[in-house]
């Protein structure tokens, strides 16, 4: 059986006042990692986020897994409030 | 010293400005919450030149700490209506057309063509769907603002870079996830007293988002592009002064308003009345005897129960609480429902009006039969009389103190008209005037329901003898009591 890949990667939230290092497993889905983000970063769960990759400045997709994303070594992510107040 | 004459006077001086670009334009604002408020101010003062605010909602008094087109007095009137009258007095070179409704059921198709940008300024993820639906169908581009209380959202979506995402698109799990929760299943009807989460917001989200809201607006109607580039939300933190942040959003592979875009090639529009029933009109354009109509949404036209009660319904089904699926002669809960999205030769609705299938004017809806595809636009007069009533009331100030002005919501509470009303007019003779502008079958009893105080008045009675006030309003309602 092979052996489960990880990712070290960085998440910081929106305000870049807390961030986490983490070892993510490559198998990971957006939607999973996202969700734990939020306890981690101590977001309101009832917020609606989106989760950007630093490096190319777009959102991931929840069904994404980390490798079909294509996430490397050392990627940053930034959690952002989506917000639905007007 | 030499003084300019000229309002515009320094907004003129900024390089490649266009001041006549923004005194043609057509914008539309949907919502008129404490974004809208932000919104409705700026383009007042940049002197946009048309401008359309939709909003089914009134004033209470939590809103008036982020709200600065509302007063204390407003409290209970319609947001549309007040923030109409007070971008007029800020400006009077806009014009200002309120829309009392949701914007799905109140906006026509047709005339949302005719904008050159909207804004989102809602608080909904349903809203906001349903708002981009409209938009990518109408090629108009929208900006969506979100706010909460230490930062805001900005988004650009433009159905005419199609390769770039739709709000749609960008809805992720979480959203389709809360916009379930309103219509629970098994049968997807709403949720009774199902309420939007409230949200904290403050003054200072509202301003800085509405203000790029606004910026990306104006580059797009003077320059035609936007330094926000279409399909890109950005991030505007508030209270901690990190900078701005932009997120491309992903083009779903199979989103369905992408999907759909190719319908949208120009085609001769048929006008058709809203008093016009779907087979006069197939008749009028000379379709063949198997056509069929397709609607907006999904309707509900008749639940029959086990217990032999059937009730016709002819209803948007999203507007359908799960309550009203209770037969009200035997209490069950679970009667069958004709349900569809399409009006056919052969169905009783084939002879309801547009109107009494809940359509709103200037909507655009399709007929297909076995050789044609044609697009219709429904007119009416029952909007522009609104807005006429309200401009008409500007242009003398004040109401006239012989006449009061009220509010009369048909029995959907999906469309409602404001008219003004003499003192001595009877409530009985206002009911029958207000059945017949809603084109209620006279056999059907109605009670007419003063929202203020919950109660049906007495019909003998005038506005002035039973103390009806200005900016009143009232229900047609079904009477069940045989009053």
């Amino acid at each position: 059986m092979s052996q489960e890949q990880y990712v070290k990667i960085t998440i910081w939230d929106q305000n870049e006042t807390r961030k986490k290092d983490v070892d993510v497993p490559l198998s990971m889905k957006m939607a999973a990692f996202k969700k734990a983000s939020k306890v981690a970063l101590k977001v309101d769960a009832a917020l609606p986020c989106r989760l950007q990759l630093k490096r190319t400045g777009t959102d991931m997709n929840d069904e994404d897994t980390f490798q079909s994303a294509g996430i490397q070594n050392n990627d940053v992510f930034k959690l952002m409030t989506n917000n639905p107040g007007g | 010293m030499f003084m300019s004459d000229d309002k515009y006077d320094r907004l003129k001086r900024i390089p490649n400005w266009s001041q006549e670009k923004l005194a043609q334009a057509k914008v539309a604002v949907f919502g008129c919450g404490a974004l809208g408020n932000e919104v409705l101010k700026n383009l007042a003062l940049l002197g946009v030149g048309n401008i359309w605010v939709v909003d089914y909602d009134t004033i209470e008094k939590h809103n008036l700490t982020r709200s600065v087109l509302f007063r204390e007095s407003d409290i209970g009137r319609y947001k549309a209506e007040v923030v109409a009258e007070r971008v007029k007095e800020l400006n009077p070179d806009s014009q200002v057309h309120p829309i009392l409704g949701k914007l799905e059921f109140a906006f026509g198709r047709g005339l949302l063509r005719e904008m050159d940008v909207a804004f989102g300024c809602l608080d909904g993820i349903g809203a906001r769907r349903e708002l981009n639906e409209r938009c990518y169908f109408a090629g108009v581009p929208w900006i969506d603002g979100g706010i909460g209380h230490n930062s805001g959202n900005v988004a650009l979506f433009d159905p005419r870079v199609s390769e770039t995402a739709c709000y749609q698109c960008a809805m992720d799990n979480f959203a389709w996830e809360k916009l379930n929760e309103r219509y629970p299943c098994p049968r997807g009807y709403l949720q009774d007293n199902y309420e939007e989460a409230k949200i904290a917001t403050t003054i200072m989200t509202a301003s800085v988002t509405a203000a790029y809201q606004v910026e990306v607006a104006v580059q797009l109607l003077i320059r035609e592009e936007s330094y926000l580039q279409p399909g890109s939300q950005l991030f505007l933190p508030v209270t901690i002064p990190k900078g701005f942040d932009t997120t491309k959003l992903n083009v779903a592979k199979k989103c369905r308003i992408h999907s759909s875009l190719l319908k949208k090639q120009e085609r001769e529009i048929h006008k058709v009345s809203l008093d016009n029933t779907p087979r006069q009109v197939a008749e009028k354009i000379g379709l063949s005897n198997d056509w069929e109509l397709e609607l907006l949404f999904d309707y509900v036209f008749e639940f029959t129960c086990s217990c032999g009660y059937v009730e016709t319904v002819r209803k948007p089904k999203k507007e359908i609480k799960e309550s009203e699926a209770k037969c009200p002669q035997c209490g069950n809960s679970r009667r069958a429902a004709i349900e569809g999205f399409r009006v056919t030769s052969q169905s009783e609705e084939a002879d309801c009006s547009f109107f009494d299938l809940g359509l709103c004017e200037r909507e655009i809806l399709q007929y297909v039969d076995d050789q044609l595809r044609v697009d219709i636009e429904i007119e009416s007069k029952v909007q522009e009389t609104v807005s006429d009533s309200v401009a008409n009331r500007q242009k003398v100030g004040l109401p006239n103190p012989e006449y009061i002005t009220v509010t009369v919501w048909d029995c959907t509470t999906n469309y409602s008209k404001i008219v003004d009303v003499p003192l001595d007019m009877s409530l009985g003779d206002f009911k029958a005037a207000a059945k017949d502008v809603f084109n209620l079958d006279a056999q059907i009893p109605i009670c007419l329901r003063l929202m203020r105080t919950g109660t049906d008045v007495n019909t003998q009675d005038t506005f002035q003898t039973a103390g009806i006030q200005n900016n009143d309003q009232f229900e047609l309602v079904v009477c069940t009591t045989g009053c």
